[in-house]
């Protein structure tokens, strides 16, 4: 069995993931909707091991998995990838150096 | 590829503010990368048509880039590609549409594969699986190899009742016949649209027991990627994380893994509630 942790923990982040996400309405948004529909439905349940509650909650945690590394890798690909060509210095920094200054210019 | 040619088949009709150079001279207009283009959408919605649930864009509908209508068999399925679309913000990030891209190979399938060489293809990936290629040296790497992945490969021998084992040499493990007839039987038991989600993520995590073990949801996605990438993990802890490679790497591995499990879950499900027996 996958280690998922607490579904409702499950829930709340990706909530938080799906308001990132979507526009201004995010409450009404069709995803939001669905997924609190989802979790609510599988919430009347007596037995333990409920397969059904098992799924969909690896179902939640893998979407919000896939929204939240889609948003990493979205930032760090604006970050180092997507502003073309950078400056001597910018590329010195990137390793930690600076580049030296000479008076007059360099010889 | 995808993306571009998404962007020849869809009309082109740019609302007013749309219309702009990839480098505007003026510092208003935001730089858009070639390969990206600017949002000219307003609305997303979804709608039922007879072949299934559609995507539009406020008034248009959405095709595939060989310009069939995008139809997929799931409303959740639908509302996630929805949810990728309207997501964007200034400019559609294509190559983060995981799901979109996935619905679009599965509708055009631009490689042309039947089922049964989908599944070929497949079950051959178990013959150089990732976590059955083990290393002697370091012994250190070797240790952790043994004691991440062998629970691994016990977990799948015993639950699909096979022989698989793992290897040090450069031929890698000695796969059985009847191993791969078990598996062959088994994914011929999920439909085509899976079935393409099920060999994706094999690619991607480059492990044909790693990708079961998500399918059956024996593992996280997380956790997943974990053991695919566990000599890269390794040296990372050794000689240090450069961010913009590691985990650049690490975020779209996860993307995509997570994108392909969820294709093949919703894929080979029926959406109907179950409701108890209490319930009227």
């Amino acid at each position: 069995m996958a280690a998922l942790g607490a579904p409702l923990r499950t829930l709340r982040a990706l909530l938080r993931e799906l308001r990132h996400a979507a526009g201004r309405p995010y409450r009404d948004s069709p995803a939001y909707r669905h997924v609190l529909a989802a979790f609510r439905a599988h919430r009347v349940t007596s037995e333990k091991l409920c397969r059904a509650q098992h799924e969909l909650h690896f179902q939640a945690a893998t979407y919000l998995c896939l929204l939240r590394s889609a948003r990493q890798h979205a930032a760090l690909h604006r970050e180092y990838h997507g502003r073309g060509e950078r400056s001597p210095e910018e590329v010195a920094g990137l390793v930690g150096f600076r580049l030296p200054q000479q008076p007059g210019g360099k010889g | 590829l995808w993306a571009r040619s998404l962007l020849a088949r869809l009309p082109r009709t740019p609302p007013a503010a749309a219309r702009s150079g990839p480098v505007g001279p003026c510092g208003s207009r935001a730089y858009a990368p070639p390969g990206e283009r600017k949002r000219f959408y307003q609305n997303v919605s979804i709608s039922q048509g007879e072949g299934g649930f559609e995507i539009n864009l406020d008034h248009r509908k959405l095709k595939t880039p060989q310009a069939k209508l995008f139809t997929v068999p799931s409303e959740a399925l639908a509302i996630a590609v929805a949810t990728e679309w309207d997501s964007q913000k200034d400019t559609i990030k294509f190559y983060t549409m995981h799901l979109t891209t996935l619905c679009n190979t599965a509708l055009d399938n631009p490689t042309q594969r039947n089922k049964t060489q989908l599944i070929r293809a497949a079950v051959k990936f178990l013959e150089t699986d990732t976590i059955c290629y083990r290393v002697e040296e370091p012994p250190a790497l070797a240790e952790l190899q043994k004691n991440e992945w062998d629970p691994l490969v016990a977990w799948a021998e015993k639950r699909y009742d096979v022989t698989i084992g793992s290897s040090t040499s450069i031929l890698g493990p000695n796969i059985p016949a009847s191993t791969k007839e078990t598996f062959i039987s088994h994914l011929a038991s999920y439909n085509m649209w899976a079935l393409q989600g099920i060999e994706f993520v094999i690619t991607q995590l480059k492990s044909l027991i790693l990708s079961m073990g998500l399918i059956d949801r024996h593992i996280t996605v997380e956790k997943a990627v974990l053991l695919s990438r566990l000599e890269e993990e390794y040296q990372i802890q050794r000689w240090g994380n450069v961010e913009w490679a590691h985990d650049y790497d690490l975020c779209e591995l996860r993307a995509r893994t997570a994108a392909g499990t969820l294709f093949v879950h919703l894929c080979s499900e029926s959406s109907t509630v179950k409701h108890k027996l209490l319930q009227d």
